[in-house]
């Protein structure tokens, strides 16, 4: 069943076309990898399905649902979560503070939430609170969980940002270059939880990345971009193999 | 046409002046990547410098014009290159907008201190005579040396230093620096000679500035620098910070437009006495809301910021559990000293002046909770403090209503005031949202306090004793430091208890990062109309309560400047904290009561102590007493981890 919905998707920056009449589904449980060279109007495209790029033509539809005129947030508490290619994280929280955002953001009304702060309420519940601490138990962040984020190295908060993008139960995920600035384990180690990730909570990942032994390691296929537009997709060998996926890489010859 | 022409013509020194200000606002921010409110004070410092050598001590006018903008402009720049903007994170846009402001508060009030309080009178023109006409415009337009100089000044500096950003390779190098100056060095440039280049030419032009538009004035002072550079934003944002002909453009239409204004109203008119005063205000809120590329002016472009390290904790988050004991049990104890202190034996004038420091912590939380809770920076929490305190007289006036009812209401409509800028605002980031609520103070400073049915005219609203019963009014007594004591506390018990909760852990998420927030699902613009609203409240209640202490509500007591100086005292200080802003409400009234007994020309020495303090801001984002408390805690840790190293000695029994 097709869980998110884009087509014709167009987004241009003055006279620069980024992004142009993109078509994609992602079904539920399915990871589909999103690669090409730079410049290819991959991130263009996660921007504008999470709401941060208002596209110049094309719809987005999440569940049947047309989410194309909704804030981020919006898109967010509808189940989209997303980590970012440059770390995007809360500096001055611990590590479980981060989740308790993300597991917080959608569930309470705005003023109730103020007045129960001042009533000295604003603590987090006890199923909160496992809940958090259950994803930080999947994904290897128990022992730094009361750990500030600036303390952390770059491999730490990247897991973190996953974390924080998944502890809401997110239906789709996009992971917007996880391995970058990860070394060689730290992206093995990443790819497999993904994985995992998937597997357990049967959410769509859309996964843009460079690596391309991650991206063999957690899809089911791959969607190829150059130039703004889709140029192949389908199995990840048989696309790779592809003469417009070769050209885009290496170039005419 | 001839009458138009009388009205204009006068205008044009004026919007020459906005120009050569707006022009250099442009050239600094595209050189440096700062937007300096301090450049204002700059000019100051030239113009006071040159008059202070030709009136006081007989200088001859070009070696004081060497003296003053030759050799002290570039001086200047140079310095606050090398010991402030450069020591700043590029990621930290509150910490740049901060470290001007003190500039611009505390060179002003520096000068009288270094120079003393000198008759700064009838400075002479360096280039034309400012009193000769030269010739006349049509039958009788006179356009003497003023003008004259005003026009050939403003379209030779636009010339030379559009001409050095756009053809030179330095200005092409200026403008790298300005974006990343990691990223040039990595290139091959000196990227820290660059930059201070950049402000040595930025430091030269303030200096010229200055000293050319002292004679158009009758003495020079800092306030005609400050209104000036408050105008000069304006069509600096009209270019979007990037067009200098664009900014200069705006800066005489908004010289010419006003005074041609002025020319056709009537004077009674509102027009006249409200809308025209702030009408460069209008136009940069204008601006603010329309001209796309100011919406994100100020945030961080460079790629590279992220290498800058991160702040420490706080240091109560750092400290052990020992120490913590410490602190607390110390806490507890000093405070029921204080109280005990307060009831029994303080002096009254000491008395009153700590409960004005009470007064002023209520406020200061206010930009605590802003800026340090939910970074968002507002340069109009006086103002909020003002609209609480007039509200809750008009009130009294005119329905009898109890002053402390009134004041509840007072603050109620500070934070309503406060909601709607921040609604305003939505779209705005760092500088441009300071610009805002820094627009919004001088928009109520002009056209709404000095009103006669907003703050009874210039003398303000007096309190009478009847409008408060508990007869708090009585010579500053212990009712009223029990008031202010239990709104302190009672403000400060709220702001912890909604930092600890699931509203500070999204204003702190906000805080953080904007995108990385809003991706989990917290609602940015609700977020932040709800820390204006609470900032406003807070405001509006350390108003009505200064309003009490000081038995007379007066316009001046709200302006604008306070408002700049509320941020750089409470980030000195220490803004994450609320300790921080007590600390700063205290140690401003300790400080200026201090100096009731120094010599005359150190009265005004307090400002200047905060504005040094916000200086180190650049360096210590988390504030000097922050810093000192972590710096204690750490040594304090040590000397216990060696206490506890120590084998404990053998005890030996006496028989």
């Amino acid at each position: 069943m097709t869980l998110l919905s884009v087509r014709g998707l167009t987004k241009s920056f003055g006279g620069t076309v980024a992004v142009t009449h993109v078509d994609l589904d992602l079904s539920t449980g399915e990871s589909v990898g999103l690669v090409g060279p730079n410049g290819a109007g991959k991130t263009t495209l996660f921007d504008c399905i999470f709401g941060q790029l208002r596209p110049d033509a094309g719809t987005i539809e999440l569940d049947g649902r047309d989410i194309g005129g909704l804030s981020t947030w919006r898109r967010a508490r509808l189940g989209i979560g997303r980590t970012y290619q440059r770390l995007e994280v809360f500096p001055d929280l611990t590590v479980r503070e981060h989740l308790l955002v993300a597991l917080e953001a959608g569930r309470t009304a705005r003023w109730g939430r103020l007045w129960k702060d001042l009533l000295g309420l604003g603590e987090p519940s006890s199923e909160e609170l496992a809940t958090v601490d259950s994803v930080l138990e999947a994904v290897g962040l128990r022992d730094v969980a009361d750990t500030p984020v600036a303390a952390l190295g770059l491999g730490t908060c990247r897991i973190v940002e996953l974390a924080r993008a998944v502890v809401a139960r997110p239906r789709v995920l996009l992971a917007d270059e996880p391995s970058s600035g990860l070394d060689e384990r730290e992206t093995v180690e990443l790819a497999q939880l993904l994985r995992s990730l998937q597997v357990e909570r049967a959410m769509g990942i859309l996964l843009v990345e460079h690596d391309l032994s991650m991206v063999e390691a957690v899809v089911d296929r791959v969607v190829v971009m150059d130039l703004g537009r889709v140029v192949a997709s389908g199995g990840f060998h048989e696309v790779m193999r592809a003469p417009a996926v070769q050209r885009a890489y290496l170039g005419s010859p | 046409m001839e009458q138009l022409l009388g009205f204009a013509v006068p205008g044009i020194p004026y919007g020459c002046a906005y120009a050569v200000f707006a022009v250099g606002l442009v050239l600094t921010y595209q050189t440096t990547g700062v937007f300096n409110f301090g450049y204002g004070a700059q000019a100051y410092a030239s113009a006071f410098v040159f008059a202070w050598l030709v009136d006081d001590h007989a200088w001859p006018t070009w070696a004081a014009f060497v003296c003053a903008v030759a050799i002290l402009g570039p001086v200047l720049g140079l310095v606050f290159d090398r010991f402030l903007f450069r020591r700043i994170p590029s990621a930290n846009s509150t910490a740049k907008v901060v470290t001007g402001l003190s500039l611009l508060v505390g060179i002003p009030a520096l000068l009288p201190v270094v120079f003393g309080n000198g008759n700064l009178v009838g400075v002479p023109s360096v280039v034309f005579n400012p009193g000769t006409v030269y010739f006349h415009l049509g039958a009788d337009v006179p356009v003497n040396g003023t003008y004259l100089s005003a026009v050939l000044f403003t379209v030779a500096m636009l010339v030379v230093v559009v001409l050095l950003l756009r053809t030179t390779h330095l200005g092409l190098e200026m403008r790298a620096a300005a974006e990343s100056s990691r990223l040039l060095e990595l290139e091959g440039v000196d990227a820290p000679r660059v930059t201070a280049t950049a402000w040595a030419v930025s430091g030269l032009m303030a200096g010229i500035a200055g000293v050319l538009l002292a004679p158009t004035e009758v003495t020079v002072q800092a306030q005609d620098y400050v209104t000036l550079m408050v105008a000069a934003i304006a069509a600096a944002a009209c270019a979007a910070l990037r067009s200098m002909p664009i900014a200069a453009l705006f800066g005489v239409l908004i010289g010419v437009v006003s005074l041609t204004a002025q020319g056709y109203l009537p004077t009674s008119s509102f027009w006249y006495s409200a809308v025209l005063p702030a009408f460069p205000f209008i136009v940069l809120v204008g601006a603010l809301l329309f001209v796309p590329g100011l919406r994100r002016l100020g945030q961080a472009t460079d790629p590279l910021s992220s290498v800058d390290p991160p702040l420490p904790p706080p240091a109560a988050r750092a400290r052990g559990r020992e120490i913590d004991r410490i602190v607390r049990t110390g806490f507890w104890v000093l405070l029921f000293a204080f109280v005990v202190s307060m009831l029994t034996w303080m002096p009254p004038a000491w008395e009153t002046v700590l409960n004005q420091g009470m007064a002023y912590s209520v406020v200061f939380l206010s930009v605590t909770f802003l800026t340090g809770t939910a970074g968002q920076l507002s340069l109009a929490q006086a103002t909020l403090a003002g609209i609480a305190a007039f509200t809750a007289g008009q009130l009294a006036v005119h329905l009898g209503l109890d002053f402390l009812a009134g004041a509840v209401l007072g603050a109620l409509a500070a934070s309503l005031v406060a909601g709607l800028l921040a609604v305003a605002s939505l779209r705005l980031r760092g500088l441009g949202l300071a610009l805002m609520t820094l627009a919004a103070a001088l928009l109520f400073d002009v056209a709404v306090f000095p009103a006669q049915a907003v703050s009874g005219g210039t003398g303000g609203l007096a309190l009478e004793p009847h409008w408060l019963p508990l007869g708090l009014l009585s010579a500053n007594g212990h009712d009223y430091f029990l008031l202010a004591f239990l709104v302190l506390v009672a403000c400060v018990g709220a702001v912890r208890l909604v930092q600890r909760g699931t509203t500070g852990r999204f204003l702190a998420a906000m805080r953080g990062s904007e995108l990385g927030a809003a991706g989990v699902g917290v609602d940015l613009a609700w977020q932040r109309v709800l820390a204006f609203v609470l900032s406003g409240a807070l405001a509006g209640l350390g108003g009505t309560l200064l309003a009490i202490q000081q038995t007379v509500i007066a316009p001046g007591e709200f302006n604008y400047q306070l408002s700049l100086a509320f941020v750089v005292i409470v980030v000195t200080t220490g803004v994450g904290t609320v300790e921080g802003a007590i600390q700063a409400g205290i140690g401003l009234v300790v400080l200026e009561q201090l100096l009731q007994y120094a010599p005359g020309r150190l009265q005004g020495l307090a400002f200047v102590v905060f504005a040094l303090g916000a200086l180190t801001y650049a360096a210590h984002p988390e504030g000097i007493v922050e810093l000192e408390k972590r710096r204690w805690t750490e040594r304090a840790e040590r000397v216990l981890s060696r206490r506890h190293r120590t084998p404990a000695p053998a005890v030996t029994g006496r028989s």
